[in-house]
């Protein structure tokens, strides 16, 4: 079975988990804080190495048939010792029975282990918040979507990230016009001067993110970026605790072409920035290279929020680092195409009557 | 919204009103002809209203959507680093067009 980790508090054995307010490690029996390294020193010294000893008194129930158990894994709990199944991915969870934390420390071992993670700073009130702010204001929500709306499910997530570092050389090339105009007494005529402009450079880029997790829906994660970095810790599965996490199941390798399409568009953006004086501009050849390219894994704070209504799932996410909070939300037809036809006549009204007065008044 | 209906509807009969008082001392205006009342006025102002409705609400439903991928890493350019050390523009050659005025002829 795969090793479980579970922090111990010093003070009262309870299980101690990672507190986003304070930063710290803090009990919720007690209320003691503890700084994270030294709770890890005392953790290694106190708990060693526990053997794990799977004897089943009797069997019950049927075998597992064969391809029923890929992709899942089967963990003791050190507290009750009852059983969590999780999938393969799974790098922490609590248990179903005890709801302790835990962390199953061989996702995070050796080639899996994160080189970084950002804490989580905001909780579940600031989640729950954020979605009622969310609802506010919307002129075209139905209204029966904020009163029958309730929370399905509601949890802390470190989602695995892939972070890419390049520098990017640019070579494009632009075909731009300028038009001149002007007009004599028989003919107008329209001058079209056609320029080839080139522009170079070197632009770099970090910390461009990819999401690692297939479980998790690619724009959802790309809606609530960016991420203050500044914030990054070094890993620990001390911060984990209490919270779910998943490791990658997307490779860096995998990932890199949506970083290159990325930084693509940036290079593009940037460099035709620069033409400027020109009617039209448009692109005949590009050359884009990468250099000094390196990435980082890093698991980063999200709050996913489910909810049904109508028969509809619908998803929202929240940047548990800066409380950033997307999710899409469903559009009364009935009210918009009311509304729509009420707006029409009105504004149409108001137009005829200003062009009526202006119509009166000779000017057209 | 309540509040800018009822704005919009006092100033619709505002206009409605000054329309009708101003036709009622005035001379009877052609339907077509120069300096009078065209049909076309009504069309035009259908254009405009259908336009302008069609916006307004099209911007309240671009609320309701907030997932969306990212085009760029613009977010992810390290500061100071953008550097552009070619800017080249070379004239190619140019096009002339012309269009004969539409004459009036005075009769």
């Amino acid at each position: 079975m795969t090793e479980l980790l579970e922090y111990e508090c010093p003070c009262c054995a309870g299980k101690i988990r990672f507190d986003s307010a304070s930063q710290q490690m803090k009990c919720p029996f007690c209320d003691e804080t503890f700084d994270i390294a030294t709770l890890q020193d005392y953790a290694e010294t106190i708990n060693g190495t526990a053997e794990t000893e799977m004897t089943w008194e009797s069997t019950a129930g049927g075998e597992w048939q064969a391809g029923e158990t890929a992709g899942m894994n089967v963990y003791i709990c050190n507290s009750c010792a009852g059983e969590i199944v999780a999938d393969a991915t799974t790098g922490a969870s609590s248990c179903p029975y005890c709801d302790s934390p835990v962390v199953m420390s061989r996702q995070f071992a050796g080639d899996l282990r994160p080189d970084l993670v950002i804490p989580f700073k905001l909780d579940k009130e600031a989640a729950k918040a954020a979605l009622k702010k969310h609802l506010e204001g919307k002129f075209l929500l139905p209204a029966a979507f904020k009163e029958e709306n309730h929370i399905d499910e509601i949890k802390s997530v470190y989602v695995p990230f892939w972070m890419f570092d390049a520098k990017a050389g640019a070579r494009i090339v632009y075909k731009a016009t300028r038009v001149r105009r002007w007009e004599d007494s028989n003919y107008e005529y329209k001058e079209t001067k056609y320029y080839s402009v080139t522009r170079a450079g070197s632009l770099a880029f970090e910390n461009v993110p990819v999401d690692g997790s297939s479980k998790m829906p690619d724009d959802l994660m790309e809606s609530i970026e960016p991420f203050d970095y500044r914030e990054c810790r070094e890993f620990s599965t001390a911060y984990l605790s209490g919270y779910l996490a998943d490791k990658y199941d997307v490779t860096a390798e995998d990932s890199v072409e949506r970083a290159n399409t990325r930084i693509r568009q940036s290079v593009r953006e940037e460099l035709r920035k620069t033409v400027t004086g020109y009617d039209t501009v448009d692109e005949q050849k590009e050359s884009i290279r990468l250099s000094n390219g390196s990435s980082k894994y890093i698991l980063c704070p999200v709050w996913i929020l489910n909810t049904t209504w109508n028969g509809e799932k619908y998803l929202f996410a929240m940047n548990g680092q800066t409380g950033k909070f997307v999710g899409n939300l469903p559009v009364d037809m009935g009210k918009f195409w009311r509304f729509f036809f009420i707006f029409w006549l009105m504004f149409g009204a108001i137009a005829f009557a200003v062009i009526f007065i202006l119509g009166m008044m000779g000017i057209i | 919204m309540k509040k800018l209906i009822s704005a919009l509807s006092a100033a619709l009969m505002l206009c409605c009103t000054s329309v009708t008082a101003a036709a009622q001392g005035a001379e009877p205006v052609m339907l077509s002809g120069e300096g009078g009342f065209s049909p076309v006025w009504i069309l035009i102002a259908l254009g405009i209203g259908l336009v302008i409705s069609l916006i307004t609400m099209l911007v309240h439903k671009s609320k309701l959507k907030s997932v969306r991928m990212e085009r760029s890493a613009g977010n992810y350019i390290k500061q100071g680093s953008v550097d552009i050390n070619v800017r080249r523009e070379m004239y190619l050659y140019k096009k002339v067009d012309r269009r004969q005025k539409p004459k009036n002829d005075n009769k």
